[in-house]
């Protein structure tokens, strides 16, 4: 049979290329995607009759003409008809005032509509406007055309009019059919694998800061101003060295690639650019000859980095082209490909010539959609060889109207950069234009202009006002405006007597009290520049501090005086008053106010020197905006070492109220915060949102708290919300943003709980006097939406950096493009949104902030260093980071990350899972069986059944458990088939489980709980995923249906992957083949651990077989794929034939389950790794699997807007920063981790010393000799401490405050006499173990844990006032226990080698 | 010059078409770029050797004769 006649009958299945665009067609059915529609001027007097035969003629002869298309993306065909399906309409607009306006009206509602591809692929029209001029509208779908083919037609039609206006009534068109070479791809290509839907896309791309989700198919098309004067001149360089290529063509397409990959850098951000380019796919002498769609997508990638330029990204873009048009092999683009990029550039090389020798233009129409898949189109054409006209399409849902006005000048720009000069670098390229540019400076307005009153003038003129009113209290101890002015004058006047002058430096070392307060006035008063060093500076560091700032004084209090002493400075006490002997100097704005020092990345810190004038402006702008009907009380109780502690000293006196001070609590961790609230006196506390934590934590109500203030780092809007939860829903939250080197805030957002949605809170606008600029590495503006560097501007920034003017000069620079003023380099990314506020985006640097602490890695990595016997170190944030550098450098042969623990890569580039499985996996083969087996295992529970059911079957309503369903059915029907509702379902695989238990007629429940988000709340506490509780669910839940149903066996659908994955581990087979029942034996024993290990699942669900463990004696499980090997295809095959099973498309991703997107996001974000990766790892072993696919799937992106929802939903919350601070070093065998520990201890405070230390035998280097961090392995999240106590606990009490400690601190495994700090405990470790303690009614309170420092002490002080020993304790673990098949089996299998 | 190859050009790419040996194919179209990579594409898999993306320039693939001259530099070394 031929060809044609089998097409004729059966019809054919569609090209890789059809296939794609018939499934985008099928997700967006009303939308005209795929029209290609054509204008065609005609000027001529065209014979309408012969024009219609001539088309008719082509049509008939064109087989791609009268191709249709039906059936699901899954099954589509492709026929033939014997006939054209329809004619050319003839439409008379001769008698419109306007014909041709007429004749784009008529095409644009006609391009608009959607073809139905089971009748015709194409619509034409020939309209009328006069004698003269006539247009030949043309549209067809893509499915069956490109623009070369519209070309060919365009000849034929030309041609066959030609032929019959000779009176030849039978033109000879020869074409080769497109349907030969549609056969012809079909025997090469492959089934696409995985999922042919262009709707799972990378996501993670994000342009003008729009991620690139949430698209319509809706988009404009916009030309490029001057385009054709750019096209000319591009023409131009194409022809000259180094520009020349092959062609003219390869040449200008290269020129548009290296302007347009520039541009997308720029407004993206990223360094790797991939878009879609089509190729055409004319190479030999027929196809260029033949009519439908060739032309195919593939992606081109380019690297980029900070310094290149057009000229070095255009050799890059070279020989990027030559090796996207040597691979772009017909027939192999792939889904998995295509949703890697968002922007193609579609640079199209056909030319229409004329209408057989008469003139025509041509002109392609925009249908008004594209591809939702696409954000941004550049299409570079010249139809009718008049010059190209580049043109833009633009998503209409992916942008802000501002974004898509701006959008093609900013390419414009870049392309006008690269023809001016190609040695431009492109981070120099301005984009913005000048009327732009007026919007993107932030300026904050108010009382900008007038410097506002001196601060100690003000604390003189309220001292006057308000003698009597109370200035400072702690405690019980009230200080009145008088008594303070009085005591700061005394304080002045004392050290004048010292003889420090004005603008000397004097160091204040003391704890909070009401003489600090008064000395930190007194300074003011006295106009010498104070230095606050914390009382908790460890004393080298004091040294340090004392010496660099050269101060010639330090005051101390008593507690701190004889640290002081070891300074060598002169030490004054901080109670002495001295009679005033003359007047204060006068005070001036240019006159350093105080020094604090900062983290410095050389390894010393820095002191930024703020002037008087700088924290007056801060003062009242403070006072402006944050006092709104208040007196202005606060609360003092954080450390004087931190910038953002000034707003309670200047803030209340501006306004006329207190100061609260709140001393230093008991014990390492400064708990201050917590008596604050616990007191609930003051109107405003500022704190970091990492205190906020804490407060919320605790569960402190308030009342008389009414403003929080929250700056130091960046505010989570889950932590937002469970303030105004825990705390006062009437609560005003403001997040304030800003560096030491712009004085204390900047910027400021008041946090709205309706309108904040983003995953962190805004940081809102510029303060008073503040200019805010985002810009580029090359020191130009970003457009809005573009992150950048944010620059500070005005009069409040800091003098410089004491001691330092290279760092000075360095971080504050004059830009004269940008501003005529000094400008501060946060090293912040941020952008600007189109409604004008900021967004903060992290660092531009490697600077990192943990707990609002800013840290600079070097000046970790310098104490490191300086610790004797230790060679080399490096420190960083472990967690978030790895995860995204490591993905180069997966294992060769199955895709795993580096990431992922001991997935060591051997130096062929293999991981050790892959080289274990090698040696032991003829060995693991005695594991598996036959399906015979399978009928002997159904039959013995079928022997068993107290009820009507043979067995249970579990079903997932995924591909695996499904087919498992269908073939346990064929042995019995007696089936109870149960699904876990986990409230996440997707409906699509809900309608599989229905149809599918329908089908078969077998009775199916889904099982709930009312626990389940208790228990994906407790999964993603202790394994960072939400499958380990939901797997647990399943299996609690189906043992004890089992059991209340009397079925004796449960039949799962586990892959053999998991299996690898979760028991058939390398140590079962190390020494030899054990024999089947040994390992289902051991099985056992884990499964019974399994079940016995607490967690929600175990606390929450009534399973009274499962925890006695009756159920796991009497329930046998039947793993299905154990006996039976089937491959993927054939599953696939089979659902696809005999089930009614549609694959899910409303998850996303191979999944039933829509919470995974939360669980893979926390789980990247705390392990550093995709919770996938060991379970695609086995997939890809086993042969399930490519490579390619299991990469491609594990990067995935995800929507965090919808993961805040779900988590919130759950009632999760992700703590503010996921990142550890962490160390690795290389030393003398002698010098370990818990002795770096200590000797840090010594060096730096505790914010700098980090969570996590290792020692490593080398730093993995990269090829160009830098330490390559992303190879550096992750630190264990428990921590190993040498030598540390193992006392088993004595008694009730200390067993179950053991428990709390363990699962808390996250250690191994410890006694009841070790340390709670060497344990690595803090502030909020210690509320963790006092909120579940009283949870299991033991009395302890967060100071008790650093009061008594171990369990045993704790127990001891805890007795006696224990609330009630009968209450149920709340179980806790003894030890921390993965509660996954595969540990649990890990810990049988040591015990059985003992 | 190698048969294969040959015929490529001739067959596939030309269609059948005569050509002399110095015709210029890429400047008169009869052979556009990605007909150059694709030839490529097949030299690289026939000969088993690997053509830099510096050695794609029109001197080495404007004619018949010049291809044969780029493939006897390549195969001498």
């Amino acid at each position: 049979m031929t060809t044609q006649r089998r097409v004729l009958l059966d019809g054919i299945p569609l090209t890789r290329s059809q296939k794609m665009i018939w499934t985008g067609q099928h997700l967006n059915p009303d939308a005209p995607l795929y029209n290609m529609g054509w204008r065609i001027d005609l000027n001529f007097a065209v014979d309408p009759t012969l024009f219609t035969a001539a088309f008719d003629h082509v049509a008939a002869s064109v087989d791609a003409l009268r191709l249709v298309v039906t059936g699901p993306p899954s099954a589509a065909r492709q026929r033939l008809l014997d006939a054209a399906p329809n004619g050319v309409e003839q439409i008379d607009l001769s008698a419109e005032t306007e014909p041709s306006a007429a004749a784009d009206q008529l095409i644009n509602a006609r391009i608009a509509g959607t073809l139905d591809l089971a009748k015709s692929t194409y619509d034409a029209a020939l309209l009328k406007l006069n004698q003269d001029h006539w247009v030949w509208y043309f549209n067809q779908h893509h499915i069956a055309s490109d623009a070369s083919s519209a070309a060919l037609i365009f000849e034929d039609v030309a041609a066959a009019y030609a032929a019959l206006e000779r009176g030849d009534p039978r033109p000879g068109l020869e074409r080769p059919a497109f349907l030969d070479h549609v056969s012809a791809q079909n025997r090469t290509d492959g089934p696409i694998e995985g999922d042919p839907q262009p709707a799972m896309r990378d996501d993670r791309v994000s342009f003008y800061g729009r991620p690139s989700a949430s698209q319509t198919p809706g988009s404009i098309r916009v030309p490029l101003k001057g385009g054709q004067n750019m096209a000319g001149a591009l023409a131009g360089l194409a022809s000259t060295p180094p520009f020349r290529m092959l062609s003219t063509d390869m040449a200008k397409f290269t020129l548009w690639l290296t302007a347009f990959a520039a541009y997308l850098h720029r407004i993206s951000g990223d360094e790797r650019i991939t878009l879609g380019a089509p190729v055409h796919n004319r190479a030999s002498a027929a196809a260029k000859r033949t009519a439908g769609l060739l032309i195919e997508l593939f992606p081109i990638t380019l690297n980029l980095d900070e310094d290149d330029t057009f000229l070095s990204l255009h050799s890059k873009a070279k020989a990027g082209v030559i090796t996207h048009l040597k691979s772009a092999l017909p027939g192999t683009t792939s889904p998995g490909a295509l949703r890697k990029f968002h922007a193609v550039l579609n640079y199209i090389p056909a030319r229409f010539g004329d209408f057989a020798g008469r003139p025509a233009q041509i002109s392609w129409r925009h249908c008004g959609a594209n591809d939702p898949a696409h954000t941004l189109r550049l299409h570079v054409h010249d139809f009718d060889e008049t010059g190209p006209r580049p043109e833009l399409d633009i998503n209409k849902g992916a942008f802000d109207p501002v974004v898509r006005s701006a959008a093609s000048g900013h390419l414009s720009a870049m392309v006008n950069a690269l023809i001016s000069n190609p040695e431009t670098r492109i981070g120099d390229v301005s984009m913005c234009t000048d009327e732009e540019a007026k919007h993107l400076v932030a300026v904050g307005e108010g009382a900008a202009s007038r410097q506002p009153d001196d601060l100690s003038l003000i604390l003189q003129a309220k001292a006057g006002a308000q003698p009597d009113a109370p200035a400072l209290r702690c405690g019980e101890e009230v200080i009145t405006y008088r008594a303070l002015s009085e005591a700061v004058d005394g304080f002045a006047a004392a050290l004048a007597e010292q003889g420090v002058a004005p603008g000397e430096r004097v160091c204040l070392h003391a704890k909070r009290s009401i003489d600090l307060v008064i000395a930190v006035y007194g300074a003011l008063k006295a106009c010498v520049c104070l230095v606050p060093i914390p009382a908790d500076t460890p004393e080298l560091r004091l040294r340090d501090l004392a010496a660099t700032s050269g101060a010639t004084l330090i005051v101390a209090d008593t507690a701190c005086a004889a640290a002081a002493a070891t300074t060598g400075i002169p030490v004054l006490p901080i109670s002495t008053r001295t009679a005033p002997r003359s007047a204060p100097p006068q005070p001036s704005d240019e006159a350093p106010a105080y020094c604090i020092f900062t983290s410095g990345s050389t390894g010393a810190p820095k002191g930024v020197v703020v002037s008087r004038g700088a924290l007056n402006r801060y003062a009242a702008w403070a006072a402006r905006t944050y006092a709104n009907g208040l007196k202005g009380n606060m609360a003092l109780f954080s450390s004087i070492g931190f910038d953002l502690t000034l707003t309670s000293f200047v803030l209340p006196i501006c306004t006329g109220g207190s100061i609260s001070i709140y001393p230093e609590t008991a014990g390492r961790g400064d708990l201050a915060v917590l008596d604050v609230f616990t007191d609930d006196r003051v109107e405003i506390v500022k704190l970091t949102p990492a205190h906020l934590a804490v407060v919320c934590a605790e569960a402190l109500p308030a009342g008389a708290i009414k403003t929080l203030i929250l700056g130091g780092e960046a505010l989570t809007t889950a932590l937002a919300h469970k303030a105004l939860t825990a705390v006062s829903k009437d609560l005003s939250i403001y997040n304030e943003y800003g560096p030491t080197e712009a004085t204390v805030g900047c910027m400021v957002h008041r946090f709205d709980p309706k309108l904040d949605t983003e995953s962190t809170v805004s940081i809102g606008l510029p303060a008073d006097d503040v200019s805010l600029h985002v810009l580029s590495n090359g020191g130009t503006r970003q457009p809005v939406g573009v992150a950048g560097e944010l620059y500070i501007g005005g009069p409040r920034l800091a003098e410089g950096y004491l001691d330092r003017p290279d760092l000075t000069r360095e971080q504050f620079k004059v830009i004269a493009e940008v501003s005529d003023g000094r400008l501060y380099a946060t090293g912040d990314k941020a952008r600007i949104d189109p409604d004008g506020r900021f967004t903060y985006l992290g660092r531009v640097d490697d600077q990192v902030k943990v707990n609002g602490v800013r840290i600079e890695p070097g000046e970790v990595e310098a104490a490191i260093l300086s610790i004797p016997g230790v060679s080399q170190a490096v420190v960083g944030l472990s967690g978030p980071r790895a995860a995204c550098d490591a993905a180069g450098r997966a294992c060769s042969e199955c895709g795993l990350s580096p990431a992922y623990p001991g997935a060591d890569i051997d130096q062929e580039g293999v991981c050790s899972i892959c080289r274990g499985y090698e040696a032991y996996k003829h060995r693991a083969d005695s594991y598996f069986s036959t399906p015979e087996n399978l009928r002997t295992a159904i039959g013995e529970a079928a022997a068993r059944r107290r009820g009507k059911f043979d067995v249970v079957v579990l079903l997932s309503g995924g591909k695996d458990s499904t087919y498992a369903l269908y073939r346990t059915a064929e042995i019995t029907p007696d089936i109870l088939a149960l699904t876990l509702d986990n409230g996440y379902i997707s409906n699509g695989a809900k309608d599989n489980i229905r149809r599918a238990a329908s089908d078969l007629g077998i009775e199916h429940r889904f099982l709930t709980t009312s626990a389940m988000d208790a228990i994906f709340v407790d999964s993603l506490t202790l394994h960072s995923n939400v499958c380990n509780g939901c797997f647990k669910a399943i299996y609690t839940l189906a043992l004890q249906t089992a059991m209340d149903e009397g079925v004796g066996a449960i039949v799962t659908g586990l892959s053999r992957g998991q299996f690898f994955e979760t028991r058939l581990t390398a140590e079962l087979f190390q020494a030899k083949t054990p024999a089947p029942g040994e390992i289902d034996e051991l099985v056992h024993q884990a499964r019974r651990a399994y079940h016995r290990t607490p967690d929600a699942v175990t606390r929450m669900i009534d399973a009274p077989d499962v925890r006695s463990g009756i159920a796991l004696d009497e329930v046998e499980f039947i793993d299905f794929y154990r006996y039976v090997d089937v491959p993927l295809e054939e599953i696939y095959a089979f659902l696809g034939s005999r089930a009614p099973w549609i694959r899910p498309s409303d998850t996303g991703r191979s999944t039933n389950c829509l919470i995974n997107d939360a669980g893979i996001f926390i789980h990247k974000a705390r392990e550093g790794y995709h919770n996938y990766a060991l379970p695609y790892s086995w997939d890809v072993r086993l042969g399930h699997k490519t490579r390619r696919e299991a990469m491609d799937e594990l990067d995935d992106d995800i929507d965090e807007a919808k993961v805040s929802d779900i988590l919130r939903d759950i009632g999760y919350e992700m703590p503010g920063n996921e990142g550890r601070l962490s160390a690795w070093f290389v030393s003398e065998p002698a010098i370990d981790v818990a002795s770096v520990r200590r000797e840090l201890g010594r060096r730096l405070p505790a914010a700098l010393i980090p969570d996590a230390l290792m020692r490593v035998d080398a730093l993995p280097l990269s090829k160009n000799g830098k330490i390559d961090t992303s190879r550096l392995p992750t630190p264990p999240r428990t921590r190993f401490i040498e030598g540390i106590d193992t006392t088993p606990p004595a008694n009730d009490s200390e067993a179950r405050l053991l428990g709390i400690w363990t699962s808390v601190l996250e250690a191994q495994e410890f006694g009841v006499e070790a340390n709670f700090y060497d344990l690595g405990g803090d502030s909020i470790a210690a509320i963790q173990i006092a909120s579940q303690a009283r949870e299991g009614g033991l009395s302890v309170a967060a100071v008790d844990v650093f009061q008594h420092q171990t369990v045993r002490a704790l127990a001891q002080a805890s007795a006696g006032v224990s609330a009630s020993e009968k209450e149920p304790v709340r179980q806790r673990p003894k030890t921390r226990v993965s509660s996954r098949d595969m540990t649990a089996l890990k810990a049988a299998l040591a015990k059985k080698k003992n | 010059m190698n048969p294969q190859i040959g015929d490529f050009i001739t067959q596939t790419l030309l269609g059948g078409a005569e050509v002399e040996d110095t015709e210029d194919l890429l400047l008169s179209g009869q052979i556009d770029s990605l007909g150059v990579m694709r030839l490529v594409a097949f030299i690289e898999q026939t000969l088993s050797i690997t053509v830099p993306p510096e050695d794609v320039v029109i001197e080495h693939f404007q004619s018949l004769a010049a291809i044969e001259a780029y493939l006897e530099t390549r195969t001498m070394r």
